[in-house]
């Protein structure tokens, strides 16, 4: 990467998405254009936030998953499944309601896709706990929607822009490192 | 009468790390070398690691370039000195969810997996918070509770409420409950099976990074040594000292068999050989007739 580049080369297979056929380059390009900057800048803040919905949905259904007793059906914890259901629909409006420059359409795209991932999982989830149908099949398809959400995420993050899944600043065993000088 | 032998395999360092991470208070005095290291624990039944790396494919580059991780390996050549692959893993105790120690968990796809629930449950709360507490956060990839979720589905992990006793035979995991994470385990080896047993191991985790949280100078509070707690307390650091409180009871106060996996001076204490790949190989026992792998 160059250091006006915010994404990922053109070349590389991160971006290789199902819906390659839209306008548009994935990834926004430049630190030049105000309108790209502009709306890298207000969807940073979603961008965490569904990174963090998707893995409190995930550890949601995986604490449902293992608890202790078992039987038929999903032991929700419906509290924290309400939260997460909440901060999806914010980040889903902020998504919505962004002004999208002809640079950012295809990331764009991906990003509404997350959001709507991450709302099936969430549904998908729902039913299971309400009982409408806890099979193998109803699982799968959680968890279908949830890799899927984690790709998009992986595909869309624009490290130079502050959007990035994890915040390697402050890992426990690579923080406070020399960085190298070369 | 020996069980398991315990190997504390390297499989990547960081030449130079601030000294202020690994020791509380350690501030403005320069870097240590810290390796990265997962532990291997062998019976004739069974093969069991402890922690399983970070996931190099997504973030060895990163990691390399911004951080100067070096010299990383995958677990097929750090186990292939064993003689293993890591297809023979049947075990894996969590024993924190941060990147660097849940990562790898692919890796090993016969492998049942142990993590304390309070871990998750509160990861999943942290998340759950505005940016402003996001430093509650650090060091956790969604990702990797995404691939938990997988392990779940598949029935392979479990999820630990608290102390539970013979996971594997004389194998226990204990809670650190908010010390360096949330719901941070060690894992404590009985090695001769005896309830009161006589020789017994524990695998600290990150609870301890170095010998140094063990036995620090302990001048400034007027003694000779003390406990001080490693860099980075999600909890606090009174649950870090505790914790080190009770690993070390229950080795009998035997400081140099809490085994901390961040530590080059395991050199000095075990047997060890640096492998083909330039990484170390210490050897903290032999189960009864098990042959060498240092010599
Ligand atoms: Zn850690």
């Amino acid at each position: 990467m160059t250091g006006t580049q915010r994404l990922h080369d053109a070349t590389c297979d991160v971006w290789d998405l199902p819906q390659a056929g839209a306008a548009g380059d994935l990834h926004p390009a430049t630190g030049t254009d105000p309108a790209t900057d502009r709306y890298l800048a207000t969807i940073a803040p979603a961008y965490g936030v569904l990174g963090r919905v998707m893995a409190q949905l995930s550890g949601i259904f995986l604490l449902a998953l293992t608890r202790d007793g078992g039987g038929p059906g999903l032991h929700l914890d419906h509290g924290m499944y309400t939260i997460a259901r909440d901060q999806l629909a914010e980040a889903q409006d902020t998504v919505a309601s962004v002004t999208v420059p002809e640079t950012a359409r295809r990331h764009h795209a991906a990003l509404d896709n997350l959001a709507a991932q991450l709302a099936a999982a969430a549904r998908g989830i729902e039913r299971m706990a309400a009982r409408m149908s806890g099979d193998e099949h109803a699982r799968r398809d959680v968890l279908r929607h949830l890799a899927e959400a984690q790709r998009l995420l992986i595909a869309t993050a624009e490290p130079d822009a502050g959007i990035t899944p994890v915040d390697f600043d402050n890992a426990c065993c690579s923080c406070a490192v020399r960085k190298p000088t070369a | 009468m020996a069980d398991y032998s315990i190997h504390v395999l390297e499989y990547s360092y960081v030449p130079e790390y601030h000294k202020s991470g690994v020791l509380y208070g350690a501030h403005n005095e320069g870097y240590v070398k810290l390796p990265y290291c997962y532990v291997l624990i062998r019976s004739a039944d069974h093969v069991a690691l402890v922690d399983v790396g970070y996931n190099h494919k997504d973030y060895g580059q990163h990691l390399a370039e911004k951080f100067g991780v070096e010299n990383w390996r995958s677990p097929k050549v750090v186990l292939a000195e064993m003689g293993l692959t890591p297809e023979d893993v049947d075990t894996i105790f969590v024993t924190h969810a941060h990147f660097d120690h849940f990562g790898n968990v692919e890796d090993f796809p016969n492998a049942t997996f142990y993590i304390q629930r309070e871990e998750i449950e509160k990861w999943v709360w942290a998340m759950s918070l505005p940016d402003r507490l996001k430093w509650m956060m650090i060091a956790v990839d969604p990702s990797d509770v995404l691939r938990g979720v997988n392990l779940a589905a598949q029935g392979r992990l479990r999820t630990v409420e608290g102390s539970v006793e013979n996971v594997l035979p004389g194998i226990d995991l204990h809670l650190a409950k908010d010390s360096h994470t949330f719901g941070s385990m060690w894992v404590t080896v009985r090695n001769d099976g005896k309830a009161q047993s006589d020789d017994t191991w524990v695998l600290a985790g990150d609870l301890v990074y170095q010998f140094t949280n063990i036995k620090n100078d302990g001048s400034v509070v007027g003694v000779d040594e003390m406990y001080t707690p490693v860099g980075l307390a999600l909890g606090s650091q009174m649950n870090l000292l505790l914790a080190t409180e009770e690993m070390m009871k229950q080795t009998g106060y035997d400081a140099h068999r809490v085994i901390p996996i961040h530590e080059e001076g395991l050199a000095d204490t075990f047997p060890c050989r640096i492998s083909d790949e330039g990484l170390r190989i210490s050897e903290i026992c032999l189960a009864d007739g098990a042959e060498s792998f240092v010599k």
